[in-house]
């Protein structure tokens, strides 16, 4: 059965990018646009892994990471961040909050390849 | 002379050149990127003005194609593909039987075509990994990576250790890029921790020379993956009975699993599993089963290691007889 992932991106672009990589790697993809959004599905049904943006209107990337670690329910769930926020504090900071990996856009199938490997998920 | 024509030849031309200048094969790519690509490397060679195919098959015949300029072009067609940790249970049992040494004071490694040095560098994360665990550090035991590449630029891109975003994804996990890398000022850009740079060094050097004076001749592996298969076979099969004389007796060359299944089946006689504990990922080739040459003219290579300067125009020599192709 294939592992499902919740790509989470207020833009449009990048969500299509992802799924098509995903895909092509046998996730069955979601999707969100914001926090709050990629929240609810979560509540419903944790997927195996969320693939985040930091910087989304309603509710950000960090807050959402937050608030799904502090769920019984989402603490497995396998958050791989992936956003323009690059500087070295931020990445500290994303990984603390509780993400397994960290993407700096951009990224291509290499680079998703590499770190969803990482993580255990290919 | 048509379009198509000129093609051919040039085809034909830079085949010659690339196996003459480094073993290396043209790669498979079209009329229009091969012309394009050779007139950047005419457009970036000092003054040269842009070239019309014709004037860029005359160059390439001619004599005119000049030593420098031979560099260049052998430069544009040499692959510079790379990763952290490329074929990472290389860098697995690496670190589990050669980089955890108990009875050695060095470990010593050449990376034979490590690119812009990411192969080198995840070797010296992986030590420094292990060593953090072990604490062998105290013992004074140490790592001694040695990083050739045929490309100047590559070297001199290596030899700082800067990457941008885009490199240090491909294969670094965010741990080891924040332990062993530091963010430089302005953003998109990292550079290795010196104590990681501090155990490899940088040289240009081509596979068909004789390997430098300074490299120590019992190494205990030579990495060259992904390499081999861009190399003219009869070429690439003296590349390795050259690099397998560098080794010590328990040493290991390491290859990309389908170069070792090339080549491994004539030049390595006994699964390399019966020469460890625990089988080693495919690509690795133990020294000790090596067959071809004999041990004699093994011996005899290591002698005079030095005495061929240049394998693309040698088929045989009478000091080097089992270099002769099959």
């Amino acid at each position: 059965m294939a592992k499902s992932c919740l790509v989470v991106d207020d833009s449009k672009i990048v969500r299509v990018m992802a799924r098509k990589i995903l895909e092509g790697l046998g996730f069955e993809v979601f999707d969100a646009e914001n926090g709050q959004e990629a929240f609810d599905f979560c509540m419903k049904s944790p997927p195996a892994c969320v693939l985040l943006d930091w910087n989304m209107p309603v509710m950000n990337g960090l807050d959402f990471l937050k608030k799904l670690r502090s769920e019984a329910s989402g603490k497995s769930v396998k958050v791989i961040f992936c956003t323009t926020q690059t500087d070295a504090e931020s990445v500290k900071q994303g990984m603390s909050a509780g993400a397994d990996e960290y993407i700096m856009k951009p990224f291509d199938e290499g680079v998703i390849k590499s770190k969803f490997s990482e993580v255990g998920l290919i | 002379m048509s379009g198509t024509q000129d093609a051919v030849r040039l085809r034909e031309a830079l085949t010659i050149v690339l196996k003459e200048s480094a073993g290396l094969l043209l790669p498979p790519i079209e009329d229009s990127v091969l012309v394009a690509r050779l007139r950047a490397a005419c457009t970036s060679f000092r003054d040269r003005p842009r070239l019309t195919p014709y004037e860029l098959l005359s160059f390439a015949q001619g004599e005119r194609f000049e030593p420098a300029f031979r560099n260049l072009v052998v430069e544009i067609f040499s692959d510079k593909k790379t990763a952290f940790f490329r074929n990472k249970e290389t860098f697995a049992y690496l670190g589990d039987n050669l980089l955890s040494l108990k009875t050695k004071k060095t470990a010593t490694i050449w990376c034979a075509a490590c690119s812009t040095g990411q192969e080198a560098l995840s070797l010296g994360i992986t030590w420094r990994k292990r060593m953090a665990d072990s604490a062998q550090e105290e013992t004074g035991t140490r790592l001694a990576v040695y990083a050739s590449d045929l490309s100047a630029r590559a070297i001199k891109t290596a030899r700082t250790g800067h990457y941008n975003n885009f490199d240090v994804q491909h294969g670094l996990n965010v741990h080891d890029l924040l332990g062993f890398f530091d963010e430089q000022q302005g953003g998109g850009f990292w550079k290795a921790k010196d104590t990681l740079l501090a155990h490899t060094t940088f040289f240009q050097h081509n596979l068909l020379r004789s390997p430098p004076s300074f490299l120590p001749r019992r190494l205990d592996a030579i990495l060259l993956p992904h390499t081999l298969q861009n190399f003219d076979a009869s070429i690439a099969e003296r590349v390795i009975v050259r690099l397998v004389s560098l080794l010590a007796p328990e040493g290991w060359l390491v290859l990309a699993p389908s170069e070792a299944e090339q080549y491994g089946e004539r030049l390595f006689s006994q699964p390399v599993e019966n020469f460890s504990d625990r089988a080693p990922p495919k690509g690795m080739l133990s020294r000790r089963a090596f067959v071809y040459p004999d041990r004699d003219a093994l011996a005899a290579l290591q002698r005079s290691r030095e005495g061929t300067q240049d394998m693309s125009r040698q088929t045989s020599s009478p000091r080097e007889p089992w270099m002769q192709t099959s």
